[in-house]
């Protein structure tokens, strides 16, 4: 037999001693598990709702709002401007652009924080940045934004303040409506009329 | 960059036609140069003259299975993505014995027919005849077959998984058992009468 297919044949049982031998390697083209716990205790991949709030009437071309909620829950309400991208469909390639230009700011929200962090672990193994939540998701939104509780009179500046921003952002969301609703409110103007006083009788 | 190339979105879905052709090409190129045009050669692997054709499929697995899984391990090539046929049990053994059938009177496998149609064979025109009538007959009896067709699936399962051993030590006893393929192969073509085609 030709001596060349010896050799060959020695070559492929060394490479095949080779791939026994070799140990075990996972490759990782996605961030690292270890990456993947910093960045999950970095607070900074939450970001509150005023912010939010303020980055919409600022309309700020920067921000990317994403709603992870399904097509139903997305249709019923969302915030302005936002995107539908159900969190089953995150991955497709349909959505690698949108989500991979560095220099937005991508918010991704759901009813509560649940969606919207698995979504984000998602996109975060596929190494995409710039990528938060929005805290305590649209509940937190109604609670915050569009129906602000008033603080203590005995509260900081900056809690008024606060109240302030997210009652004008209020409006702002809904049209003023709900600023007239509150001014109003029940009460009744009272007309008190004097008890007319009797003619003086008689004279001095 | 990581493959493989379609699925990780490199190169566009639209593509893998016209790869495909160029592939199915240089298929058919090196099919014919090897001489896998000639059913008598292809048939001895079942008398036992030739077995070039075991050799030739044998090498050429493991030298793919080789490549990807070195591919793999550089990471050049995502393996998980691969895609792997899924296996129904009873489809395979007996569509194995109906291309076996096939094969052994016909003196062809799909491919090689269709080489053989391309140098002008008379023999392999007849086969891919034959072929096509065979597919036909397939497409309208399905409904009486889906049965056997879909039985036993075992989704897309993968040897070493089923025997339980790593993907390595699967591939060198592979390796192993081709080189012990080919070496007893030749002592049986040396002691059968050689036949001229």
């Amino acid at each position: 037999m030709n001596k060349a297919y010896y050799i060959l044949a020695v070559f492929l049982l060394l490479l095949g001693i080779g791939l026994v031998i070799l140990p075990d390697r996972e490759h990782y083209d996605e961030a690292s598990p270890r990456e993947l716990l910093s960045d999950l205790r970095n607070p900074s991949r939450f970001i509150s709702t005023d912010k939010v709030a303020e980055m919409i009437i600022d309309q700020d071309p920067t921000l990317l709002l994403v709603d992870v909620r399904d097509m139903y829950d997305f249709l019923d309400y969302s915030l302005p401007g936002a995107h539908s991208i159900p969190l089953e469909e995150i991955l497709m390639y349909n959505w690698v652009d949108s989500l991979s230009y560095d220099r937005s700011k991508i918010v991704l929200f759901s009813n509560s924080d649940i969606l919207a962090d698995q979504a984000w672990i998602l996109l975060k193994r596929e190494n995409h940045n710039n990528i938060h939540i929005m805290k305590g998701g649209l509940n937190c939104w109604f609670e915050t934004i569009i129906q602000p509780s008033p603080p203590a009179e005995t509260s900081a500046d900056e809690e008024i303040d606060l109240y302030q921003f997210r009652k004008g952002a209020s409006i702002y969301f809904l049209g003023g409506t709900a600023a007239v609703e509150q001014e109003t409110g029940s009460q009744t103007v009272v007309v008190k009329r004097k008890n007319k006083t009797k003619v003086v009788e008689g004279g001095c | 960059m990581t493959g493989p190339l379609i699925p990780m979105g490199i190169i566009g879905q639209g593509w893998d036609l016209v790869i495909a052709l160029l592939i199915g090409m240089a298929f058919g190129y090196v099919l014919e140069s090897a001489g896998f045009s000639s059913s008598r050669k292809l048939a001895g692997i079942f008398y036992g003259y030739d077995f070039t054709v075991l050799r030739v499929f044998f090498t050429a697995a493991i030298t793919a299975m080789v490549g990807l899984l070195y591919f793999g391990y550089m990471g050049w090539i995502d393996l998980s993505m691969i895609y792997v046929n899924p296996t129904f049990l009873i489809a395979a053994i007996v569509g194995g014995l109906v291309m076996g059938l096939g094969f052994i009177a016909g003196g062809y496998c799909p491919g090689t027919s269709m080489c053989g149609v391309a140098i002008g064979k008379i023999d392999a025109m007849v086969f891919t005849g034959g072929m096509f009538v065979g597919i036909l007959i397939f497409s309208e009896a399905f409904p009486l077959i889906q049965g056997i067709y879909e039985s036993h699936s075992l989704g897309a399962v993968k040897v070493n998984e089923v025997l339980g051993l790593s993907t390595g030590t699967f591939a060198l006893l592979l390796i192993i058992i081709a080189l012990l393929t080919f070496f007893i192969t030749r002592i049986v073509e040396n002691k059968v009468k050689k036949v001229e085609y």
